[in-house]
């Protein structure tokens, strides 16, 4: 009998690699894997292990995986050479389900490195633009320097409206300074179906504004980051309250996990 | 399909069992009774008796009966899944890897396995063999298995599996289930495999009357048992008292040593970690127990979202009794008790529930 192992590896080709900032790298890997939009992917590097890194954007066999160089397997894109062969398996996890955005408007907010993981949401946004209505991306990051797809925000901000505001002021940045919760304070919110990716607490804060501005957390998708090791749903390392974030998730609808979320150390 | 045998019986199924399988079964090792392999037909512990408690465990030589035993400390995820599994070996030659996974294809059969150990592999292969990603080297291990179920004669001061959803009715997928009546023995043919086993040995079949002494038998073991736990509403119960400032009196008494984790029988969590060579050609991916208890286990890069015994305690005990109904539809506690024996700290699990529900 011929049982798929999930821990196989496939072999996958580096075909551009992008510097996105002083910490953090793109690549665009050719490979078998077929994702759709909000999955994530396992990267084996040798000798150090795998690490779960989400698809950024995907087309014809190509998938862009941002990658911040934080740990042992991470630091492995330091070096990443195009041409070059990398190793990974998936894909994993469930997806954005943005079709029920449909004739509605759409907020996407992101936090830091979030936004690898709305990237691809928001380009199957634009290239379904007419199935939405007002569509607003909100995108929040630490400092200028961290500031990932510069080269992206002309091009997106000609078909939905694109903020980006950085957390502290710089010579080079002529936007938005402060929260991405200031930015939630000037769009118009009426009845839209919400897609977040972001750290923990930058989730909950933006969460509670949206909730006094009357929005339903049942219309809120969040993508979590926990630990997946196996990504199958039998290491037990990601498990959240009874979730299994590499499963049951990544995405998951606010109202079903705001239980647990909102507890301490769960 | 009911036959009787004698001892002579019994030690011709268990020679039978060996000509095909590796079998494990119970013997006397360090003192306390393990499932080990390759054990002499005159090294299972019949006749002992055990005693456990809190942080306490004897063993006594008695009886003059067999199966007076009770389930050994060790579990049968230890042979399916063992400490230390190598998943996949990496080779490296010229900047390319190669992969060889290791898919173990052993025939197993365990020879004296409780109900609630039988119910706990049942448990297990919800967690491994779900729909969306089988596990193959479970599944391998899993299907060229043979069980022989044995029925407990009395329950130990640790044991609860009656309220954990482990009903005497039922054989959990074992292929012959084995009744020790007074010097003999019923033994029950439950699937195809088990019936071909029993077959074979031209075995006298059972009277009504031995399949009724079985069963008052096996009634009677109920009112042996000393603890009990109330399970309706209890994940309803234990999520209501999420934070319940009583977690942190367990908290101060645990020592997050990881005992009753290795001890549970469903238990799963694992670690994948890389044992490589020194000349770098060759990496190994070695699955290797881990424990919601150990420090790091829910770091996510340098946060540690369980930072705290407590909430480490919490989320095991949750986990068990509340956020597997959840996941799995059942409990992933099945009340074996060996969690309570071996914890150095006397922390009690169906104690300790039974209070986090009423408070």
């Amino acid at each position: 009998m011929n049982v798929q192992n999930p821990y196989s590896l496939v072999k996958g080709k580096v075909v551009k690699v992008h510097r996105e900032n002083y910490n953090t790298v793109s690549v665009l890997v050719e490979s078998d894997i077929k994702p759709e939009v909000g999955q994530y992917v396992m990267f084996y590097t040798f000798g150090r292990g795998e690490a779960p890194i989400t698809v950024a954007s995907y087309q014809d066999g190509m998938s862009l995986h941002t990658v911040r160089i934080v740990g042992d397997v991470t630091g492995y894109f330091q070096h990443i050479q195009e041409e070059g062969t990398v190793y990974l398996r998936g894909p994993y996890g469930n997806t954005w389900g943005f079709e029920e955005a449909y004739g509605r408007d759409v907020i996407i907010i992101s936090g830091g490195l979030g936004l690898a993981a709305t990237r691809w949401l928001m380009e199957k946004i634009i290239q379904n633009r007419d199935n939405f209505k007002v569509v607003y991306s909100l995108y929040g990051s630490k400092s200028f320097q961290d500031l990932l797809y510069k080269e992206k925000y002309n091009i997106w901000a000609r078909e939905i409206d694109f903020r980006v505001t950085v957390g502290t002021p710089d010579p080079a940045w002529t936007g938005r300074v402060g929260m991405i919760t200031q930015l939630l304070e000037d769009i118009k919110i009426e009845n839209p179906s919400i897609f977040i990716c972001g750290p923990d607490p930058m989730v909950k804060a933006v969460v509670d504004i949206l909730s006094s501005k009357g929005v339903n957390k049942r219309e809120i998708k969040v993508s979590l980051e926990r630990h997946m090791k196996c990504s199958v749903g039998t290491c037990g390392h990601c498990m959240f309250g009874p979730f299994f974030v590499c499963k049951d998730g990544p995405v998951f609808r606010y109202s079903d996990i705001e239980y647990f979320y909102t507890k301490k150390s769960v | 399909m009911f036959y009787i045998i004698d001892v002579k019986g019994l030690e011709s199924i268990y020679g039978s069992l060996k000509e095909t399988f590796h079998v494990i079964s119970p013997t006397l090792k360090d003192g306390i009774l393990l499932y080990s392999e390759d054990v002499d037909f005159n090294s299972l512990p019949f006749g002992y008796t055990q005693m456990e408690g809190p942080s306490f465990y004897q063993l006594l030589q008695s009886s003059g009966r067999y199966f007076t035993y009770l389930r050994p400390s060790n579990t049968l995820k230890y042979f399916l899944r063992s400490p230390n599994m190598k998943l996949l070996t990496v080779k490296r030659s010229n900047g390319e890897l190669s992969f060889e996974y290791h898919i173990n294809h052993r025939k197993l059969a365990f020879f004296d396995v409780r109900r609630c150990d039988l119910k706990a592999l049942q448990t297990l292969d919800n967690v491994y063999l779900n729909d969306r990603f089988p596990d193959p080297y479970y599944r391998s291990l899993r299907e060229n298995m043979f069980l022989v179920g044995v029925d407990c004669q009395t329950a130990s001061d640790v044991c609860f599996c009656h309220c954990m959803g482990v009903y005497l009715e039922d054989s959990y997928g074992a292929d012959i289930f084995i009744t020790e009546l007074d010097g003999r023995f019923l033994v029950t043919a439950l699937s195809k495999k088990g019936v071909e086993l029993v077959e074979k040995l031209h075995i006298k079949k059972a009277s009504v009357e031995d399949i009724q002494k079985a069963k008052e038998k096996r009634e009677g073991l109920l009112s042996t048992f000393k603890k009990y736990l109330d399970t309706k509403d209890l994940k309803e119960n234990l999520y209501r008292n999420i934070e319940h400032p009583y977690w942190e009196e367990i908290g101060k008494r645990c020592l997050s040593c990881t005992n009753c984790t290795q001890v549970c029988p469903t238990c799963f969590c694992f670690d994948i970690k890389e044992v490589n060579s020194i000349e770098l050609d060759l990496s190994e991916r070695v699955v290797s127990w881990d424990s919601c208890f150990n420090q790091t286990f829910a770091t996510v890069h340098k946060f540690n979202i369980r930072d705290t015994i407590t909430s480490r305690y919490r989320q095991w005990l949750m986990h068990k009794m509340a956020y597997w109904q959840d996941q799995f539809g059942e409990f992933g506690c099945v009340g074996c008790g060996r969690c309570i024996t071996w914890c150095p700290a006397k922390i009690d699990i169906q104690v300790e529930t039974a209070k986090l529900r009423e408070l």
